[in-house]
């Protein structure tokens, strides 16, 4: 959440203020737009346009006011704009072009998949590094633990333990997904 | 073993063990034959495991992109405060502020835009990006050594463009804020009308509707003053909806959701869950 004094200096355009915003939520602001666009490049410019509409309308956030449902509900509108424009631009032919063609884009979700993942990249923010990590191989890789334990050159003991102590956690942070947004 | 009257008088340990390993996914991981976790909870840890294997999750932002926020902002920071874009609510689909073209397609550029590619013709995406890019006049997105000068060329050159077209074909827009009855106790929503060359196009995002499915549905509504109805569309939950009318808000300025059957009946049931009145931009 910004102070007064941040959210006044960030309504001002001040780069040091607009940083400290970005990296509090530039990741999970992201982490939105990239679930909604296949692009990569697609996602950047979505993100960009979220922060800068947000700046527009930073004369309507509260002091103390925790900005992450404001901004991933900007962050979906604006990719689900980047998303149209982009349909078209591209509805003719699709037919002859790769599904991965980084250009296509895919459709927009619903807005409590927007929610979730915006609380499950806060998660994993919150974890360790070497914890994320091992979260990281086990599910995006999709290693076991005996296969992390190789990658890392770790035992496979400290392993399980790591492993264990983040889904402990992402288990607490995240049970109550489906209760919505806080 | 103790006979299993339920989960909560199971070992609780046993069963946030059995969850946690459940999570994780390891192969290697013996869940232990006395633990069930149920329909339910593994659902729900299915649909969190997804999540963790989704790609786009673990995606990070390219490191130039703070600076490209960073001097977007700056950018129209320094312009002065009648040259700017206006705000944009969170919950309103704030679109290009250029007209649409014949097509009723919305493009950067105006008039001179080039006309689009014939739909038997197949297109070349990244020919049809640069070639759009050129068109508009403008990049994308900036890049650390010509920041400042770039984005403040690119608004500039935006703005131009918007004054342009608004001075020649101006786009008029109107916002509704819903409110929820009694009906639907806790749903908010909003409603965006544009008018286009095909009517006025309506974007609808409402939160804590239920879905309606198998035969029920909500039906939208514009009223004016004297009572009459137009029906502008149905949809089955409140997230992402388009609707379209013949008729202006100007005239028919109360918006109304319904919940409706399908049972042959075409006048409204009258049970209103949402209404909000229609005020221009």
């Amino acid at each position: 959440m910004l102070t007064e004094d941040e959210l006044r200096r960030f309504r001002a355009g001040e780069s040091d203020a607009v940083r400290a915003v970005y990296r509090e939520y530039g990741r999970l602001v992201f982490a939105v737009c990239r679930n909604l666009l296949n692009s990569p490049q697609l996602a950047e410019e979505a993100a960009q346009q979220t922060f800068l509409k947000a700046w527009r309308s930073a004369a309507t956030v509260e002091p103390g006011r925790d900005l992450a449902p404001w901004l991933a509900t900007i962050a979906r509108r604006t990719a689900i704009d980047v998303y149209r424009q982009e349909s078209r631009e591209t509805s003719s032919a699709l037919d002859d072009v790769p599904e991965s063609h980084p250009a296509l884009v895919q459709a927009p979700v619903a807005i409590e998949r927007t929610y979730d993942v915006w609380q499950v990249r806060q998660a994993l923010d919150e974890l360790p590094a070497d914890e994320r990590q091992i979260v990281q191989l086990q599910h995006l890789e999709g290693m076991t633990q005996t296969a992390v334990a190789q990658r890392l050159n770790l035992p496979v003991g400290t392993v399980k333990s790591r492993s264990y102590r983040a889904h402990k956690k992402l288990a607490a942070r995240l049970g109550h997904l489906r209760e919505g947004f806080d | 073993m103790a006979p299993d009257t339920g989960r909560h008088s199971m070992d609780e340990n046993a069963f946030d063990r059995a969850r946690i390993n459940y999570l994780a996914g390891d192969r290697d991981v013996d869940l232990g034959g006395d633990v069930d976790l149920g329909g339910d909870d593994r659902a729900e840890l299915d649909d969190l495991r997804a999540l963790l294997a989704d790609p786009a999750l673990w995606a990070e932002p390219p490191a130039a992109l703070e600076d490209s926020v960073v001097a977007a902002i700056a950018a129209e920071a320094a312009l002065p405060a009648d040259g700017r874009a206006p705000a944009a609510g969170p919950d309103t689909v704030r679109p290009f502020p250029f007209a649409p073209d014949a097509a009723g397609n919305v493009r950067l550029g105006g008039p001179t835009a080039g006309p689009t590619a014939p739909a038997e013709a197949p297109i070349d995406l990244a020919a049809a990006r640069e070639s759009r890019v050129r068109r508009d006049g403008r990049r994308r997105f900036t890049r650390p050594a010509f920041l400042i000068a770039a984005a403040a060329a690119v608004v500039a050159v935006a703005l131009s463009a918007v004054l342009l077209l608004r001075d020649t074909t101006p786009q008029r827009r109107f916002d509704v804020a819903l409110s929820a009855t009694e009906l639907a106790p806790g749903a908010t929503g909003s409603a965006t009308m544009l008018k286009t060359d095909s009517g006025w196009q309506i974007t609808l995002e409402a939160t804590g509707l239920p879905r309606l499915d198998g035969g029920t549905f909500y039906q939208a509504w514009l009223r004016n003053a004297d009572g009459v109805l137009v029906p502008i569309g149905t949809f089955n939950e409140g997230t992402d909806v388009t609707l379209w009318a013949g008729v202006s808000p100007e005239k028919f300025s109360t918006m109304t959701i319904t919940k409706e059957s399908a049972d042959g009946v075409q006048d409204s049931s009258g049970q209103r869950v949402m209404t909000g009145t229609a005020v221009e931009d």
